[in-house]
This record gives C-alpha cells, sequence and structure tokens, in this order.
C-alpha cells in the first residue's frame, strides 16, 4: 500500500550554548536521518529514552519545526517544498496532540472557543455551524456539552487530555501525531484514552504516530513500532516481531528492563548500565557503543547500516550485517 | 516504634467553593528499612501527603486540619521553619514530581548539591566537592567532575532527575520520600534508579515512601502499598498480597486496567467516570458513583478501614464477596 507519511532522511540540529561565560554554540544533533512511512490506517509506535528526539520527529511532519535535512512527504507529496500559505492547509489534515496535557490549552480561552479555534483558522464553517460541531466533538470524546462553557483549569489530565483530543478532530484531520499523550495519566484514565484513539482510529479510520515511553502502551495501540536511541532510529518493525524477538540490543535491554505488575521473591539485577551520552557528542560509529553488552570494535568505529530482515523489521547495529540478511 | 507515624491526617485547601479536604483522615506507618508505595488515582492526594510531611504544604491555601505526622517521636506539625530545614535532609530527604521545579536554574548543579553538604555537615570546601562528585558518579552520571559546574539546562531530563536524586540522597536521610522519581527515564535508567535507592535501604537502613502511577515499580520496590482514592486510604496491604488478592473495587479496577507486555487484547479494561469533584463528595463511599459493586448501603456512611487480613485491610464494605472470587 502507498503510505500516508513517507519520511526520508529527516534531520534536526539545534544550535546551542553560547553559555553564561560566552563559550561558542555546539550543534546538538536532536534527529539524524531518520527515515519510515506509515500507512493509511495504521499505527507507528515511536519509543525511546527522555531526550532522544521524539517530539522533534513528530513536530518536524507537520513543519511546526522546520528540518535541517530530509523529506517529509504527506500523500505523495513533498511538504517541505511547500509555500507556508499551502503548507497551512495541508496541516488541516494532519494534527497534534500534545504531550503535555497542562500547557497545551490556553488558560483564557473556554473549552468551546479552544475545540473551535482551529475551524475558526481554517474558516471551513459558520459561527452557528462551528458551535454545533464543538458539541458533538465534545460528545465524541465523552465529554457533556455544558463543559464547552468552563476553561481548563476546572478539568483534570485526563478530561484536559481529551479535549486536547477533540481539538486535534476539528478539521477531520487523516493523520494524528499523538505526542505521550497518556504518559501524564494514572493507568485507569491512561485505559480511557487509548480505548478513545483506538474507537476514533476504527470509525475516522485515522493514521497515528503514537509517541510513548511506556513500552506496555506502545505495544497495545500499535501495529508498528519504532525505536529510537539518541537521535536515529535503531529499529524497526511489526510490533509482535519486535517485541517477541527484539533484535536490536538497546531493544533487548528495553524489553527487559520493564518493570512486571507482579511483585517477586528475588530482586532484578539491571540488564545494561551506564549513562546515556549527549546528542552534543554522540558517540562515533554505533551510538549505542557505549552501553551495549555485544560491543564489537567495528562499532566504535563504523556506523551500522540499516539491514533489512524478514517481514519489513529493520535494524541498525553490526551484529546483523547487510549481507547477511535478504537486504530489501 | 515506626519511624515515620502519621495519624488522622486531614489538610485542607481554600477555594472558590470554600474549604475542602485534599487529604482526608489518613493514618499509616512506615519502619525503618521499609519500602511504602503510594499509588493512586491522579489528584487523590499523593503528593499533598508528601509536602505535608515535608512541611512544603503552600499556605494559603492549604492548612492542616487536623492530625499528627510522627518522625522519630516528634511532632513535625508542631515545627516551624528553621527547625523543619534541620529534617530536611539528614532526615527525609525528598524526590519532587517536576524535576526542573527544584533546581535554581541559576546555579551549577555543583554548587547546589554542595550547598547542601554544607549546611547539614558542616565540612569544607573540598570535602563538599569530593562528596557531590562521589554522589552523582552514584547515580550514573558519567564524568561527574565535569558535570559539577553544568547549569541544569544544560543537562537532558533523565540527568536533571539523577541530579535530584544525588540531593534527596547526599545526607544520606533516614527516610526518602520519592513523588514519581522515573517518571521521565527510560527504563534501562529507571531501572539502574531503583537499584541504586534497594541498595541504599540495604546499606543504612533508610526507609522509602516511593508514589507511582507505575504498578510495575510498585511490584518491583516495595514491601508494603497504600491506595488513594479522592483523599482517603482505601486499601493498604503488603505488596504480594495486594497483588493476589486487591480487596477494593478501585484496587481491581486499577490493576485491570494496565496494558502488559504479556497480552495483548483488543480493549483496556477502565474504571468509567472520573474523580469526584472534592467540594461535592459523595455521601457515602467516594468511589460508589463508579463502583461496579456497589449496593444501597455504600451511600449511608463511609466505609471504614477494616482487616482483611492482619496487615490488610480495605474500605469497601463488600471486601469478604470482593474476596470470594
Ligand atoms: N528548541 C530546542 N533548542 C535546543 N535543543 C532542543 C530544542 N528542542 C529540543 N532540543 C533537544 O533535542 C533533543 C531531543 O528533544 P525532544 O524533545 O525531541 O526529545 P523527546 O524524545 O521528545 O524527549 P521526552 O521523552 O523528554 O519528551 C534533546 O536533547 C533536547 O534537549
Ligand atoms: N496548590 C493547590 N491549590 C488548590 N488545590 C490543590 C493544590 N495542590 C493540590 N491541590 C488539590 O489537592 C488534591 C490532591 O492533589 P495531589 O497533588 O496530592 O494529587 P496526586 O495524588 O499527587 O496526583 P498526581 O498523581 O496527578 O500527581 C487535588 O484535588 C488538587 O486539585
Ligand atoms: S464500598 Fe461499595 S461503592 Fe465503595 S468500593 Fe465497595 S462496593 Fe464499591
Ligand atoms: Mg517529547
Ligand atoms: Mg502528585
Amino acid at each position: 500500500m502507498t503510505p500516508l507519511v513517507r519520511v526520508e532522511g529527516l534531520t534536526k540540529h539545534f544550535w546551542v550554548g553560547g553559555g553564561p561565560f560566552g563559550t561558542g554554540q555546539s550543534r546538538l544533533r536532536a534527529v539524524d536521518d531518520v527515515s519510515f512511512a506509515v500507512a493509511p490506517g495504521e499505527t507507528l509506535g515511536l519509543v525511546g529514552e527522555s531526550g532522544c528526539g521524539k517530539t522533534t520527529v513528530g513536530r518536524m511532519l507537520l513543519r511546526l519545526i522546520e528540518p535541517t535535512k530530509g523529506t517529509v512527504e504527506f500523500d505523495g507529496e513533498d511538504l517541505l517544498r511547500l509555500p507556508p500559505d499551502k503548507m497551512r492547509e495541508r496541516r488541516r489534515n494532519m494534527q497534534i496532540v500534545f504531550q503535555d496535557p497542562y500547557g497545551a490549552l490556553n488558560p483564557r480561552m473556554t473549552i468551546e472557543d479552544i475545540i473551535k479555534e482551529p475551524i475558526e483558522i481554517h474558516g471551513t464553517l459558520n459561527a452557528k455551524d462551528a458551535r454545533r460541531r464543538a458539541g458533538e466533538l465534545l460528545a465524541r470524546v465523552g465529554l457533556a456539552h455544558e463543559h464547552g462553557r468552563r476553561y481548563p483549569h476546572e478539568f483534570s489530565g485526563g478530561q484536559r487530555q481529551r479535549i486536547g483530543i477533540a481539538r486535534a478532530l476539528a478539521l477531520n484531520p487523516r493523520f494524528i501525531v499523538c505526542d505521550e499523550p497518556v504518559s501524564a495519566l494514572d493507568v485507569s484514565i491512561q485505559a480511557q484514552i487509548i480505548n478513545l484513539l483506538q474507537d476514533l482510529q476504527d470509525e475516522l479510520g485515522l493514521t497515528y504516530l503514537f509517541i510513548a515511553h511506556d513500552l506496555g502502551v506502545v505495544k497495545h495501540i500499535s501495529d508498528r513500532v519504532a525505536v529510537m536511541y539518541l537521535g536515529k532510529i535503531v529499529e524497526i518493525g511489526d510490533k509482535r516481531a519486535l517485541y517477541s524477538q527484539p533484535l536490536h540490543p538497546y531493544t533487548q535491554a528495553l524489553i527487559a528492563a520493564v518493570p512486571e505488575a507482579k511483585p517477586r521473591a528475588e530482586r532484578r539485577k539491571a540488564v545494561i548500565s551506564g549513562e546515556i551520552p549527549s546528542a552534543l557528542n554522540p558517540p562515533k560509529g554505533c551510538r549505542f557503543h557505549t552501553r551495549c553488552p555485544h560491543v564489537m570494535p567495528i562499532c566504535r568505529e563504523t556506523e551500522p547500516p540499516v539491514t533489512e530482515t524478514a517481514g519489513r523489521h529493520l535494524v541498525a547495529c553490526h551484529l546483523y550485517p547487510a549481507g547477511g540478511v535478504a537486504a530489501a | 516504634m515506626s519511624l515515620l507515624s502519621v495519624r488522622n491526617l486531614q489538610v485542607l485547601f481554600a477555594t472558590e467553593n470554600g474549604e475542602v479536604a485534599a487529604v482526608d483522615d489518613i493514618t499509616f506507618d512506615l519502619a525503618e528499612g521499609e519500602v511504602l508505595g503510594i499509588v493512586g488515582e491522579s489528584g487523590s492526594g499523593k503528593s499533598v501527603t508528601a509536602l505535608s510531611i515535608m512541611g512544603l504544604l503552600p499556605r494559603p491555601p492549604a492548612r492542616i486540619g487536623r492530625g499528627s505526622v510522627m518522625f522519630e517521636g516528634e511532632n513535625l506539625l508542631t515545627y516551624g521553619e528553621r527547625a523543619m530545614r534541620r529534617i530536611r535532609g539528614p532526615g527525609i530527604g525528598m524526590i519532587f514530581q517536576e524535576p526542573m521545579t527544584s533546581l535554581n536554574p541559576v546555579f551549577t548543579i555543583g554548587d547546589q548539591i554542595m550547598e547542601t553538604v554544607r549546611v547539614h555537615e558542616g565540612v569544607g570546601k573540598a570535602a563538599q566537592r569530593d562528596r557531590a562528585i562521589q554522589m552523582l558518579a552514584r547515580v550514573g552520571i558519567a564524568l561527574p567532575e565535569r558535570r559539577l559546574d553544568d547549569y541544569p539546562h544544560q543537562l537532558s531530563g533523565g540527568m536533571r532527575q539523577r541530579v535530584m536524586i544525588a540531593m534527596a540522597l547526599i545526607c544520606r536521610p533516614k527516610l526518602l520520600i520519592a513523588d514519581e522519581p522515573t517518571t521521565a527515564l527510560d527504563v534501562t535508567i529507571q531501572q539502574q534508579i531503583l537499584e541504586l535507592l534497594l541498595d541504599l535501604r540495604d546499606e543504612f537502613r533508610m526507609a522509602i515512601m516511593i508514589i507511582t502511577h507505575n504498578m510495575g515499580v510498585v511490584a518491583e520496590m516495595a514491601d508494603r502499598v497504600i491506595v488513594m482514592y479522592a483523599g482517603k486510604i482505601v486499601e493498604q496491604a503488603p505488596i504480594g498480597a495486594l497483588f493476589r488478592q486487591p480487596s477494593h473495587p478501585y484496587t481491581r479496577g486499577l490493576l485491570d486496567s494496565i496494558p502488559s507486555l504479556a497480552d495483548d487484547r483488543e480493549r483496556l479494561k477502565t474504571i468509567p467516570g472520573t474523580l469526584p469533584n472534592p467540594s461535592a463528595l459523595p455521601p457515602g463511599c467516594r468511589f460508589e458513583p463508579r463502583c461496579a459493586w456497589r449496593v444501597a448501603a455504600c451511600i449511608a456512611s463511609v466505609p471504614p478501614l477494616v482487616a482483611v487480613e492482619p496487615e490488610h485491610h480495605s474500605a469497601c464494605i463488600r471486601h469478604g464477596e470482593l474476596a470470594a472470587r
């Protein structure tokens, strides 16, 4: 199937520093040469540690952050070549639900106004229809009509996340970036929001990029999963294959380190140790080599190529040499 | 004697609708070397409980309505700010839920950690520096001597969280309160931090109160668990018993909602509804409007915590029937 979203060599470098003592700026490699595709109606999960570049990827897809390099195609069209007015039009099809349910909503606007805002910006409906649509959207995400007259501070984290979702749905998008939509919520509210996102996907045929750092949540909601480490995708594959047979040592460590909701008699020992290196100065060769239990001399020198194993399962690790498995 | 003994604690907040109790009549103990997990709905009063123990409630709007917080036999609620400052650090250390709000952006992390050592131990600069480097290394920060001169914004979220953990641990507190200490961290780092906390517990019998939404973290760390709902403790149990025989419908709902790595069923179970409005609480059991087990008697009066087994308490009037299923 032709992908709805296709990303090639996506890269973002930030210039940071010029610290308090006038030291020069340094290049922070937030996202480095990331490629993936998402099929219509599919959910691609994106996991990785804090700071590995997940939010930056999500925002670049919508051009809320301009990439340093790479291409972003939506429905076959290269978004990065579009002039601003055209891009704005395309954005109707692409929305984002933000990471922080507390900071993402304007505290001075009523809920109805927050939900109507995208409709007004794009001028798709007259005032009366916009109000009706806001009411529909509130109902769609399980809130009552009268909630529309209230302000964000009167809602709990889970309710605010619903409001963020209602707003993202306002223009009937085809694609939604969900940036850690449940990370700030407790498990029972988290389950409500995940079910809601899945229902909406079934009914409206939505396509999601679902960013999270909880591997259980990602496994539950995704069809395929991409694992990021220090600005790079190290593995991407069908979720069943990825969870049952993780190939990259970082993915293996992540899965082994998930604490099970089941008390046990003995203490577990950490699978891997060591600090996550800084994106200001990522390790040479494979970026994971400083923590990898299987590190070989080549890993310290050469960046591992991306190799495809059976069933669209991609991995970037020298344990899987390019010729060794069928490259596609 | 318990290290920490909280009795009938009630914390009130002034709101537009009058005073509401964010924490209402909670009682629990924590022994030396014990790890107590606190779980519960967002907004159920977990952080407020922690802040009351630390003497860090924002006053106003908060005020203690009733109760006592006995730490090593002294009621901390009668302490003034100066006396509390001597307790914070060597007595009770805390890792806060939001790392950025608790590090000062204008000082280097070295300054901030060394200041803590200076205030409580009065040792010289060189010794302060050594202690800071040792502690940063223990929380897994690479090249700590080079990191001392960094400002908080120069560190990633995960590293900042570890600096906070180092600050909380550097005076070797008798009690560590950790409010969502690993939420922002990847699981490989989370596992390292949890292991460090348990090592410190083993080494010098530090007690730990760990607040988290992550039932996996609780299962891994805690000896005993308190489950909170709408300002009240609804269940309290040794860790094994809580998972084996959850005896309150809310606890059951919580455990059932977890998406696990093992199974991937189509739809997650949820608890319908949300936490009640604190200024209009249900008359009886606060969970009653959302409860699948409710009966007429549930609204008659607030069900008290009663023993299901020794050490295992539930505030559900139907806990016996729950256990039977
Ligand atoms: N505007 C910016 N200026 C400079 N650096 C930035 C900026 N935005 C992000 N970064 C840096 O880029 C890297 C990736 O950040 P990003 O927010 O994408 O990470 P993330 O994976 O979403 O992390 P988290 O799980 O904490 O949300 C981090 O090192 C971050 O500090
Ligand atoms: N500064 C404040 N002013 C008014 N009410 C407050 C304040 N701080 C907390 N509360 C109220 O106290 C109650 C308990 O909040 P608390 O922060 O303890 O929840 P929590 O259990 O820690 O939740 P979470 O899991 O989301 O951190 C909430 O209803 C909250 O609205
Ligand atoms: S007391 Fe009643 S309403 Fe409350 S949890 Fe038990 S069964 Fe449910
Ligand atoms: Mg992010
Ligand atoms: Mg809290």
